[in-house]
């Protein structure tokens, strides 16, 4: 589920740059070749989400089914509490599950901007939404370890953020962190990526961790285990039915 | 020594008829200045007291009213009944042009503007808030709204692309002038999303509109609700004027439409106005009994000290029964006379501290952080209304009534001789 | 002398027995009036009293800085009955509620509307007050029941849901069970209406289970038995004791959690000021017409006794003598006839044929009349004050006539 949000979130960003530089290895071009990673591959996963906070930590454990595109089924194993909740998201549609209610319903537009299960994510950042030509981009360090690239926001862009730094992996282009920025030029959130693995010859992170840079203690850590990318995935898993009772 | 009653004299004088004791009566008043003088003064201070205690109490929480009415909702606003109990967008209103044409009918109607109110979400890089966010006309709601001479800090929006917050929001939000926000609206076309540069602080000098308001653009609300035309329309009504404009636009407004006026679109706010003006009736009435027994004891003592005149006046051949007429006749008069000295005082001052701010500046002076914290500023106004003559009118007329029964009474029984000895 | 003079002041007063008893009745009766004023006054501060406090409690225990938290869990209070305990052992003659609010989505068929779901406790008298202001078609919110929910008519239509329907909550991000599905069992109307399309209640059994189990976002302290201003110190002690009984909890009077509504009841202060001005030049008119008149009429007496030998002084002295017994006897009738009817009115009055037009605003159409010491001193001082300068006018004009002239003097 996370490493949708990773594509569809990361992705919308980076498809929406309009970059220029004349250098090698233009700021656009890695972003292409970042984008190519991280862009979805049918799979069958089981996810754990870790949503860390001061008081509590929360470890939720969910088997995920996705088309790789538009379609995804998360169902919740763990903790006992939250199990048998699942989720379903056809492109921008979002059906939820809850065996205390008996029946799925639809989550209507009102409710989106709500947490997903409580962390640092919501709802929208799982449907995702392109939003093409918002952002400038510009090379703004390279070593050996990482090319650096900033992303501008155009003024009219419907993001609070005054810029993001995207660190990539050189000659991979395996993303290794997003860190978004305040107008004020102060870090306030850091995604990172790691545990990267080789599929189709792409680079794909297995694992990602968002961290509120403001608030200590706060943090959700998703990791993919158990990845099996080659079995397919039938159409008959993203209906209500599978809701309820999974497609397995 | 008590006053004997003496036989009936043989043929009482009864020159007299109820025409001349009139003019007598009136003549009686402006020989006698000094007492008449204090006669009328009284009667005169106990209507203004009425008209002025009303006018005042209603004037001032009108005027609160008023002031939130316009900061947070409009003077009188049209939207279909059914927003009305359930403010949702998709409970808009169609049409407006011809809404619009029919307000701007009314000859009260001064001005009009599209509003769109509706649920949204702001995010800074920090935060989100959820508040309820309001799609203007810049060009045209400041005719309906003080909001927009309210900004303290930067400009009022000018077109798309801007946004206004109060400035109590902009800081939960710390989000600063220049800076740009994000706004989410999960509406009819599903979830939509701008950002918008804030431009301008409102502060109203109270946490009801620092704390919640948001203004954007009519066009930019639009694109995040999907409401092609508006939620409501504002209407620029005179002060005072709102419930009769509403109900002169609402009858000719078609089914599911309705007017509002300012006083049913404040919510908990109207509840403790309104709780305020009825816990004043206690205090009228009160008002009204004081007046009454103010005038009542005036005119008594001012007959009774007279006693002395009254038995001369018999003893020269006027009979009793005349004399007492004449006392009534004198006492009415006088009574009228203040009655109308202070209907005119009365609603005279109500008038000037209605179309004048004398009130405001001088609440200001006093209680200068309670009126700012109704968002009063310096705006206060008396209210000046008809029924409060009837009040006045009333409490007068009962207490005239009622005064001149007794000396009345008095003076038919006196006897002459004890009267002359009286002290 | 001093002794003398004053029974010579004392006797002159009954001389004139008619016109000294309606000086005395004109000054009673303004300050048996100016108390009346005063309570009133503050039988109104009163009922404001009672309205902004009836539906929240005098005091409210929250985790500390809940206003600025975001996180629904981070807003609970966690050992619920426990802290609900401790406020019951400080809070003496209080009521103690525990209320839990649940924000999340309200469905019902494909209709949905966004609400903060309000689970709590309702002991009678609050249960009575809450009706009394919101009438209900149906049946109210039962304590322990797991299955009912009361809706806002406006919600209900919002929602297309009446009597009997069932409704689906939805609360992710809470940690009961975050979802549950509740049958309709009364509906209320709202009588503020920013409120009626957001108003769902349940009992606090059902929004624990839901989303927070033994735990509450809140407790009230209700004091239903405080009617009066002046008596609201036992409030402000109990929370003092509550506070020092819950020490990692934050505890708030009425007038720290809702400004505005105090400003409110501070808004009438200017209008009773300008309201007082009114009614003493009233009351002050009226003393001095009794008081004027009367004098006028004896400055032919002044006028013989001038012309016996005394002096314009000593006129004068008899005068103000005479005013001040007469004067204080006055009030002292008049506090002798007030203060009881205060006590009467301050255990309660109504005002006739329009306990209808009260409960129309879902006030309470009964008042509870209040006087503050102060303003007892002040009506008393005032009419003394008034009628001693009233008399003292005509005196003096006459001590500097000529006393032929006094003694011929007509009004």
């Amino acid at each position: 589920m996370t490493r949708f949000v990773a594509r569809t979130f990361v992705a919308a960003v980076l498809l929406g740059v309009t970059g220029i530089a004349a250098a090698q290895d233009s700021a656009q071009a890695v972003l292409d070749r970042v984008v190519e990673n991280l862009r979805g591959v049918s799979q069958w996963a089981t996810l754990q989400l870790t949503v860390e906070r001061p008081q509590s930590t929360t470890e939720y454990v969910m088997e995920i089914v996705t088309d790789g595109d538009k379609r995804s089924l998360a169902r919740v194993t763990a903790p006992p509490r939250d199990a048998g909740q699942a989720f379903l998201s056809v492109d921008t549609n979002l059906l939820i599950y809850n065996p205390r209610l008996g029946r799925s319903l639809r989550l209507p537009p009102s409710g989106r901007s709500n947490a997903f299960l409580g962390s640092d994510l919501s709802y929208d950042d799982l449907a995702g939404e392109e939003y093409r030509d918002q952002y400038d981009a510009s090379v703004a360090d390279r070593s050996a370890t990482a090319i650096t690239l900033d992303l501008t926001p155009h003024p009219e862009a419907p993001t609070p953020y005054g810029k993001l730094e995207f660190r990539v992996q050189p000659g991979t282009y395996a993303p290794l962190s997003l860190t978004f920025f305040d107008q004020r030029g102060n870090a306030v959130k850091r995604m990172s990526f790691a545990e990267f693995k080789q599929v189709d010859g792409r680079t794909v992170p297995e694992r990602f961790e968002v961290v509120d840079l403001l608030k200590d203690g706060y943090r959700t850590v998703a990791s993919w285990t158990q990845v099996d990318y080659h079995t397919p995935v039938p159409d008959r898993c993203f209906t209500e039915a599978a809701l309820e009772r999974g497609c397995r | 020594m008590t006053p004997a009653v003496t036989p009936a004299p043989p043929r009482p004088r009864r020159a007299h008829d109820l025409a001349s004791l009139t003019r007598l009566a009136w003549r009686n008043l402006w020989r006698q200045r000094r007492r008449t003088l204090l006669l009328v003064v009284v009667v005169a201070y106990a209507t203004l007291a009425i008209v002025f205690f009303w006018g005042f109490t209603d004037g001032f929480l009108d005027s609160v009213m008023n002031a939130q009415g316009r900061l947070v909702a409009a003077p009188v606003l049209i939207s279909s009944e059914v927003y009305h109990h359930d403010p949702d967008p998709s409970n808009g209103l169609s049409g407006l042009a011809a809404l619009e044409a029919l307000a701007l009918a009314d000859p009260q109607v001064g001005a009009v503007a599209p509003r769109i109110d509706f649920g949204a979400l702001l995010r800074s890089p920090y935060t989100t808030e959820g508040v309820m966010a309001r799609g203007i006309d810049p060009a045209r709601e400041g005719r309906v709204s003080d909001l927009p001479s309210r900004v303290s800090q930067g400009r009022m929006l000018q077109g798309p692309g801007e946004i206004v917050l109060g400035k109590g929001l902009a800081e939960r939000l710390d989000v600063r002038l220049g800076e740009r926000l994000a706004v989410d609206v999960s509406a009819l076309a599903g979830p939509q999303a701008l950002g918008l540069r804030l431009v301008g602080l409102i502060d109203a000098g109270t946490p009801v509109i620092d704390d919640s308001t948001a203004l954007i653009d009519l066009a930019d609300a639009r694109t995040l609700t999907g409401v092609a035309g508006a939620t409501g329309l504002a209407l620029d009504v005179p002060l005072g004027q709102e419930a009769a404009a509403a109900q002169a636009i609402n009858e000719r407004l078609p089914d599911g439409i309705r007017a509002y006026a300012v006083g049913d679109l404040l919510g908990a706010l109207q509840r403790g106005l309104a709780a305020e003006r009825i816990q004043m009736i206690p205090m009228g009435l009160l008002f009204s009994l004081f007046a009454a027994v103010a005038v009542t004891t005036t005119v008594v003592v001012s007959v009774l000290e007279r006693i002395r005149e009254f038995g001369v006046i018999v003893s020269l051949g006027l009979d009793q029964a005349s004399l007492a007429w004449l006392v009534t006749f004198e006492s009415v008069f006088a009574t009228a006379l203040g009655w109308l000295v202070g209907l005119a005082a009365g609603y005279g001052l109500l008038w000037i501290f209605s179309a004048t701010n004398a009130l405001g500046a001088l609440m200001i002076h006093t209680y200068g952080d309670i009126v700012q914290g109704l968002a009063l500023t310096d705006q206060i106004y008396a209210s000046v209304r008809l029924e409060y003559a009837l009040f006045a009118s009333v409490t007068i007329a009962f207490a005239a009534l009622f005064s001149a029964l007794a000396p009345a009474r008095r003076v038919r029984r006196l006897n002459p001789a004890e009267a002359m000895r009286a002290q | 002398m001093p002794l003398a003079v004053l029974s010579l002041a004392w006797r002159n007063l009954w001389r004139q027995r008619r016109r000294s008893l309606t000086s005395l009745g004109a000054v009673a009766l303004v300050v048996c009036l100016s108390m009346l004023y005063y309570s009133i006054g503050g039988a109104a501060v009163n009922s404001m009293y009672s309205n902004l406090t009836e539906a929240g409690g005098q005091i409210q225990i929250h985790v500390p800085g809940y206003r600025d938290l975001r996180d629904f869990s981070a807003g609970l209070i966690r050992n619920a009955a426990q802290v609900e305990a401790a406020a019951r052992a400080d809070a003496g003659s209080g009521v103690v509620v525990g209320a839990l609010d649940v924000p999340g989505l309200l469905i019902h068929g494909d209709r949905s509307r966004a609400v903060a779901l309000s689970g709590r406790q309702w002991p009678d008298a609050l249960r009575e007050s809450y009706l009394r202001q919101n009438p209900l078609e149906g049946r109210f919110v039962r304590a322990g029941d797991e299955a009912g929910i009361v809706l806002g008519r406006g919600l209900a239509t919002a929602l297309d849901v009446g009597i009997g329907g069932q409704v689906m909550m939805y609360a992710p991000g809470t940690e009961g069970y975050g979802a549950g599905s509740y049958t309709v069992t009364g509906l209320v109307d709202v009588l503020d209406p920013s409120y009626a399309s957001r108003t769902a209640l349940i009992s606090l059994a059902a929004a624990q289970t839901l989303a927070a189990p033994d735990a509450v976002s809140r407790v009230e302290v209700h004091f239903p038995s405080i009617r009066r201003v002046q008596d609201d110190s036992a409030s402000l002690e109990a929370a003092r004791r509550l506070q020092r009984a819950v020490p990692e909890l934050s505890v708030e009077t009425w007038r720290e959690l809702s400004p505005m509504l105090v400003r409110i009841l501070d808004s009438l202060r200017p209008v009773m000021a300008v309201v007082s001005v009114i009614f003493f030049i009233l009351a002050g008119l009226l003393v001095v017409n009794s008081i004027y008149l009367g004098m006028i009429e004896r400055i032919r007496e002044f006028g013989v006794l001038m012309s016996l030998g005394a002096s314009g002084r000593r006129v004068m002295g008899l005068i103000t003598l005479e005013s001040v017994l007469l004067c204080s006897a006055g009030a002292l009738v008049g506090t002798a006839v007030g203060l009881p009817l205060v006590a009467l009115m301050a255990r309660g009055f109504t005002v006739p044929g329009l306990e209808q037009y009260y409960a129309s605003f879902g006030m309470d159409p009964v008042f509870y009349a209040s006087i503050h010491p102060s303003e007892v001193a002040f009506a008393i001082a005032f009419a003394l004050g008034t009628g001693v300068l009233a008399a003292l006018w005509p005196a003096s004009l006459a001590s500097r006539l000529e006393p032929v002239e006094a003694m011929r003097f007509t009004a």
